[in-house]
């Protein structure tokens, strides 16, 4: 079920309803049984992925807690973690891995013909197998206790808001909050409702009408000119970040009208005058998780500032095939890696060029300059993640500032039109004023409007704004192919 | 106090969805009378609606009939041909005419040829503030196995028949859009022009390639049940369309070849003949009479509806 259809407009409001009507000890089954169907209407026998994880899981943490010295506890986690990363694997990556074990092989001589694995990927698989994750690697740490509400900790995977695209919860942060007593609150539920229009403004006036470009763009790369390979990397990165942030924005949404709070997973990423910063600011709750479970343990055991490389490299090469099995996702994280890698290393040099040329003085002016050359590192890198090869990603990179108009022929692009044009013109522009304006409380966007005339046309400028330029054809949220 | 304050943000939120129902009421009203003031689909409604009651021919279809025959040059005929009509459209309207209007009508001219039995993956919502009055697309929906997004698409027709077809407007207002075609005459055209024509029109039809033509030819077949069950003759004609046109669906066949033969038993099930002009050598080379590709000029469609006339054999009685 996508979270920008009707369907979804329906299921709400009855989940709710019917949510608010039960007394609090009743609520985990109902919000349990919500999620399993919102799942269960993609595909339902992959609704078994998710309940083996959870019911492993369960176990494994159960036995967990009755073991006092942690070293014992290993077997468990490192069972918790092959089940997991193992059924990731197998209907993730097994393909990729076929695929480049054929290639070794023909590499040596070798003609040997790998199975093909043609397995559709389970949606969510990646967000919701870090989830569970993260409860039995806190239970194992000693961080919390094992949850014994079975219900509860399926509910906590499964949990229909974020199941399928984050945020990626982590079990101390949210696992309690099943527990709380919720009362209805109106308040609470127009916050989150206001939360959800924002994000379906982002997703289906402006990511969709974005993704136009970038789908023509990049699904045929040598058929443009050099400036509108730019023009679709540009478009692309702008794409997600609306598509992905929309995301977010409606689970946050839709979550605060069920009384829960999950945590931000986008703080104004462009804004950012460098590459950590931006991961600091863009998927949040991923980077978050992989500093907390992999670069943290990583940085103990080699403190050195050569184990420092090291865990950047490892870090954000697991991010790039963490979004995806093939090449281009692993060079994505490779670049950021080495991005991130020489910000570190030029730290004196940066600051003595700073000093140098006189922009320490002029902080305001550097920090736009930071901005713009980060936006730019940021898109360019954007480039491996949405080409469908390495080979496309190569010829768009050295294609770049081929020169050359903006289309090589005539009806190039005939989905796109004036209508498209405008319509991403005035929601980048709300886009940007709402960025700029609201720099404290992401989750309540409009809360810097003082006057109750502005922040009403500015609510409908949204509704109909999307009533008026959704596209033709809705599309599914961008990161559900994770 | 609580109260109060639930009160009144209850009194808020009635009083939003009220200037939301307000604001939709007076877009629709600018939309149907101002965008919509000189609509040629709402404007051939009415000249149906004025034209005598009984009608020899009735042509219905796309695009090609539209611009190939005048039927103001035919005794009792009329032209109900328009543009991106697939069978879907032509079915609904169809039965609208023999079921809800008064006229008699003789014989159905139905559209044969490429383009004609495919239906474009956007058809449902192509002009969908017009054809919702005709199209029960909960039963398209049910038709196709997937009666959820019909009732969506049938919910946003009731609620808010003006999406996306503002965006339409502003194309056509304001905006000259990579789609639109060449404004020179076709015959003026250079060679390589008139081929970037022909696969221009082929290719902004790119949604064909995913066609559910399994339903389209169901529709067909309803259409022409539909007509058997009140007892009207089906002819069908392919209309003309120049060599450059053949040539490049050719290619784009051999890169996606799609299904478009009329099947036989269709033909022959429908009780009139197939006339053919596709391949016809009086107009593949004959460019003066073309706007485009494959579409008659208004030369060529003077010439063609007296090249109709004479073929066509007009009943006694209808």
């Amino acid at each position: 079920m996508l979270f920008n259809s009707l369907g979804y407009l329906l299921f709400l409001p009855l989940v709710t309803m019917v949510y608010y009507l039960l007394g609090h000890k009743q609520r985990w089954w109902w919000l349990l049984l919500a999620s399993y169907f919102f799942y269960m209407a993609w595909r339902p026998e992959y609704a078994a992925l998710i309940l083996s994880s959870t019911l492993i899981d369960y176990w494994a943490a159960l036995k967990m807690g009755q073991i006092e010295e942690k070293r014992k506890r290993k077997p468990w986690l490192y069972l918790s973690l092959f089940v997991n990363l193992g059924l990731l694997l197998s209907f993730k990556y097994l393909g990729f891995f076929s695929e480049v074990t054929h290639d070794l092989l023909s590499a040596i001589g070798m003609d040997y013909t790998t199975p093909n694995f043609d397995i559709l990927l389970p949606i969510g698989i990646s967000f919701y197998t870090f989830q569970t994750l993260s409860y039995t690697i806190d239970v194992y740490r000693g961080d919390r206790p094992p949850e014994k509400h079975f219900g509860i900790f399926a509910l906590y995977v499964s949990f229909f808001p974020q199941l399928i695209a984050g945020p990626i919860e982590k079990s101390t942060r949210f696992l309690p909050q099943f527990f709380k007593k919720v009362t209805f609150d109106l308040q609470r539920i127009v916050d989150g409702s206001k939360l959800i229009l924002w994000g379906l403004f982002k997703k289906m006036v402006i990511a969709d009408n974005l993704a136009i470009i970038a789908d023509y763009v990049f699904d045929s790369p040598d058929t443009f000119g050099g400036n509108m390979l730019i023009v679709g990397a540009f478009a692309f990165m702008l794409q997600v970040y609306c598509d992905f942030s929309a995301y977010s924005d409606i689970a946050v949404g839709s979550a605060r009208i069920l009384g829960f709070d999950l945590m931000d997973n986008f703080n104004r990423p462009f804004f950012a005058g460098s590459l950590p910063e931006v991961w600091r600011r863009w998927h949040i709750s991923l980077t978050d998780w992989v500093n907390d479970y992999m670069y943290k343990p990583m940085r103990k055991r080699f403190p050195s500032k050569f184990g420092r490389y090291v865990a950047i490299y490892v870090i954000f090469t697991t991010i790039g095939f963490w979004h995806g099995a093939g090449w281009p996702f692993i060079l994505f994280g490779l670049v950021h890696a080495t991005y991130v890698a020489v910000h570190h290393a030029t730290k004196k040099l940066r600051a003595a060029v700073s000093k140098g040329t006189g922009l320490e003085k002029a902080p305001r002016f550097k920090k736009i300059i930071d901005i713009l050359i980060t936006f730019n590192l940021w898109v360019f890198a954007g480039i491996f993640i949405r080409s469908n090869s390495v080979s496309e990603a190569w010829y768009t990179i050295t294609h770049l500032f081929s020169g050359q108009g903006l289309l090589r022929y005539k009806y190039q692009m005939p989905d796109f039109g004036m209508s498209e044009f405008v319509a991403i013109c005035f929601g980048l522009l709300l886009l940007a004023i709402m960025e700029i304006t609201n720099r404290t409380d992401l989750r309540n966007p409009f809360h810097h409007i003082k006057w109750q005339g502005v922040r009403w046309m500015l609510f409908f400028v949204l509704i109909f704004g999307i009533i008026l330029f959704k596209t033709r054809m809705s599309e599914a949220f961008y990161y559900f192919q994770f | 106090m609580a109260q109060k304050g639930k009160k009144r943000l209850l009194r808020k939120l009635l009083i939003f969805i009220a200037l939301f129902l307000v604001i939709n009421e007076g877009i629709q009203y600018y939309f149907f009378s101002v965008t919509l003031a000189e609509d040629e689909l709402f404007a051939q409604d009415a000249a149906f609606e004025a034209a005598p009651d009984t009608i020899n021919f009735l042509f219905m279809g796309h695009s090609r009939p539209l611009a190939a025959v005048d039927a103001d040059l035919l005794p009792r005929c009329f032209n109900y041909a328009s543009d991106g009509e697939y069978n879907i459209y032509t079915y609904y309207k169809l039965k609208y005419i023999l079921e809800e209007t008064d006229k008699v009508i003789g014989t159905i001219v139905l559209p044969a040829g490429y383009g004609s039995f495919q239906s474009m993956e956007d058809a449902y919502t192509y002009r969908s503030y017009y054809w919702s009055q005709y199209v029960d697309y909960l039963e398209v929906g049910k038709l196709k196995d997937d009666y959820s997004s019909h009732a969506v698409i049938w919910f946003e027709n009731a609620m808010f028949p003006y999406a996306r077809h503002f965006g339409r407007y502003v194309d056509e207002e304001f905006g000259e859009t990579p789609a639109a075609p060449e404004s020179k005459p076709f015959s003026e055209m250079s060679m390589g022009e008139k081929q970037e024509n022909a696969e221009f029109m082929l290719k902004k039809n790119e949604g064909r390639k995913q066609v559910n033509s399994e339903l389209s030819l169901k529709y067909l077949q309803m259409t022409l049940d539909l007509c058997k069950k009140h007892k009207k003759a089906v002819y069908f004609i392919s209309y003309p369309v120049t060599d450059i046109y053949n040539n490049a669906m050719h290619n784009y066949l051999n890169e996606s070849p799609i299904e478009m033969d009329l099947p036989q038993a269709m033909i022959d099930s429908a009780d009139g003949p197939f006339i053919g002009f596709e391949f016809d050598h009086m107009y593949l080379q004959d460019h003066n009479l073309f706007k485009d590709a494959h579409h008659l000029n208004a030369q060529g469609k003077k010439e063609f509806t007296g090249l109709l006339e004479m073929m066509l054999v007009v009943p006694d009685s209808p």
